[in-house]
């Protein structure tokens, strides 16, 4: 006599084989070359196996036939359920629609953030043009005998396009690793966030105001003044998702649950990402506009003009949205 | 080391058990795709650079570009590559598609761009305090009960085994031939073994030739004695344990062959 077990598969199997089948020519060839009998038999055989699975299971037949609907029905499962590849409409949608909230929806996240990290660079700066052999102790004297050097003549030193165009890649590569490092270190309770925050302030106070009193101020100026709205609000932006991140985590170990984290996913994405867009013109503008011979007034209106982007998109944009409605 | 699981529950309520994958089959795709990736990287330098190599590549214009280029590169490659594959492959890299893993989402969704993003952005975290080496989200991944580094905590997924290798159809043959002893055994099969208890004979059956002696042996005075407690065996109680759960394998199989 056969088992019970037996009997369910000899009567099944014809059509596990099938999905079986199935599993293995999307595997090798992806599931968009299947024809069209095959993409509609496919979700069909699955939820007959689902069902089947559901059945053995309910009459405790023996592990390896659960053991093998399980995977069977386990792995048809993520190829059914892929990836949805994103439509034209949904990236529209998320520059027009999530990507310019996303800073005021997380305002005090970035309010906190900017202050630790601007407030940390004015006391620095403060602190050291009162006494200037103070910035030592923030900053090696080997980087500021480096640094000295490269201020000491105007920076408009007339680089070639070539040049230029290797400064602005080196700056989208370095400076925005930079802020996925201070967003990721966030994780560690927002502690690698604020960590990075405020020592990426006090380099800068102490550097600017290193150069500044030795008379060099006019020189790292110019040279910081068109790209420097862009780039250091990034940085604070990167620092605030991972504050976010942070808090999130907390929040969810407070209340045994992933939702938080869950639902905070979204916003925290799209404060990276508003970071890392900055950042890129951040670096082109720092590659090309910032070394240039232009005149000071040049620059200046180059800033002027992002403060302008950014107070638009991320915050007369959104808020004039929102009244609309 | 035992395998860890993990028990998903669909939206459509199925519950699906995965393997988790190892942490050394994640180690080994990983080393793969850095392998990979130096292998494209050297490759489009090399292609690059026969071009720029009568010149002096780093005092030339022609050779800032190449600089350019290369940075671009790097960072593309840096943090594009894991999140492209992982998207157009389904949860795959080239790496982990040799060693049959797959990313999933944890909760039983559907894997979404959105947390391939975050796991990704989090390997900056994961690869402290060396860059590449991924020291901490080993540790984190081998503390872990669902072998997860940060970057999977964070995006809510996880890192299973999906290999075509899992997918035998069950086999009830078994190697007895001989239906001796069925007829005499057949009264004391009224209470019937579970269709689990009918699968651990039948593998051991199956398996024991194969099992150091040893440890066939004891097996098999484990299973005789769990049997004495559902039969009362004396009648072939001067057989040896393999005999016995022979015996009454057949007894069920054959049972109502006349």
């Amino acid at each position: 006599m056969k088992t019970k077990s037996e009997k369910f598969v000899e009567e099944k199997r014809e059509s596990w084989k099938q999905l079986l089948n199935l599993i293995r020519k999307i595997n090798k060839k992806g599931i968009r070359e299947l024809d069209n009998e095959e993409a509609e038999l496919f979700p069909r055989l699955y939820r007959k196996t689902c069902q089947d699975l559901a059945e053995a299971r309910m009459l405790e037949l023996s592990p390896d036939v659960l053991e093998y609907l399980n995977n069977l029905t386990g792995q048809a499962h993520h190829l059914l359920y892929f990836i949805k590849p994103l439509s034209r409409k949904e990236l529209s949608d998320y520059f027009m629609k999530i990507l310019p909230f996303s800073l005021v929806k997380n305002i005090r996240f970035i309010v906190l953030s900017l202050i630790l990290f601007w407030g940390s660079a004015a006391g620095t700066y403060l602190a050291v043009l009162e006494s200037p052999q103070f910035a030592e102790r923030f900053v090696s004297a080997q980087i500021l005998d480096y640094i000295e050097d490269m201020y000491r003549e105007p920076v408009s030193t007339g680089r070639t396009a070539g040049q230029k165009a290797q400064m602005a890649s080196f700056y989208i590569q370095h400076n925005i690793s930079i802020a996925f490092l201070c967003f990721a270190t966030g994780i560690f309770l927002s502690l690698g966030s604020i960590y990075f925050l405020l020592y990426n302030g006090i380099f800068l106070g102490s550097i600017v105001a290193y150069l500044t009193a030795s008379g060099m101020g006019p020189h790292i100026w110019e040279f910081i003044t068109a790209h420097s709205f862009l780039e250091l609000n990034a940085i604070a932006i990167s620092g605030a998702a991972g504050i976010k991140l942070g808090i999130s985590l907390l929040k969810s170990w407070q209340n045994y649950s992933l939702d938080y984290l869950e639902n905070s996913k979204g916003d925290i994405l799209s404060l990276v990402s508003a970071s890392a867009i900055m950042l890129f013109f951040a670096a082109l503008i720092e590659g090309n506009v910032s070394p240039s011979a232009l005149q000071y007034q040049f620059k200046l209106a180059v800033m002027f003009i992002s403060v302008i982007v950014v107070a638009f998109y991320f915050f007369i944009y959104p808020f004039n949205k929102r009244g609309g409605k | 080391m035992k395998q860890k699981k993990l028990v998903i529950e669909t939206p459509e309520k199925i519950i699906f058990t995965y393997n988790i994958a190892e942490i050394g089959t994640r180690i080994a795709a990983y080393l793969l795709d850095i392998i990979f990736q130096m292998i494209i990287l050297i490759s489009l330098f090399l292609l690059s650079g026969l071009s720029l190599v009568s010149s002096d590549i780093y005092d030339s214009e022609s050779g800032y570009y190449f600089l350019a280029v290369i940075y671009i590169l790097l960072f593309i490659f840096q943090w594009g590559y894991f999140l492209f594959f992982e998207t157009i492959l389904n949860g795959r890299t080239p790496g982990k598609k040799i060693c049959n893993i797959r990313v999933i989402r944890d909760n039983g969704e559907r894997l979404d761009f959105q947390s391939i993003v975050i796991r990704n952005l989090l390997r900056s975290a994961d690869s402290l305090p060396l860059p590449f080496l991924n020291i901490l989200g080993g540790l984190t991944a081998v503390i872990s009960k669902q072998t997860k580094r940060l970057g999977d905590y964070v995006a809510g997924t996880a890192v299973v085994t999906d290999s075509l290798f899992m997918l035998d159809e069950p086999d009830f043959e078994t190697h007895i031939n001989s239906r001796e002893n069925i007829f005499v055994l057949k009264p004391y099969c009224d209470r019937k073994l579970s269709e689990k208890d009918l699968y651990i004979l039948r593998k051991f059956i199956n398996e024991k030739d194969q099992m150091p002696e040893k440890s066939a042996e004891k097996t098999a005075e484990k299973i005789v004695e769990k049997l004495r407690k559902i039969y009362d065996i004396s009648m072939i109680s001067n057989k040896s344990d393999f005999e016995i759960i022979e015996e009454i394998y057949k007894a069920h199989i054959y049972e109502n062959k006349k």
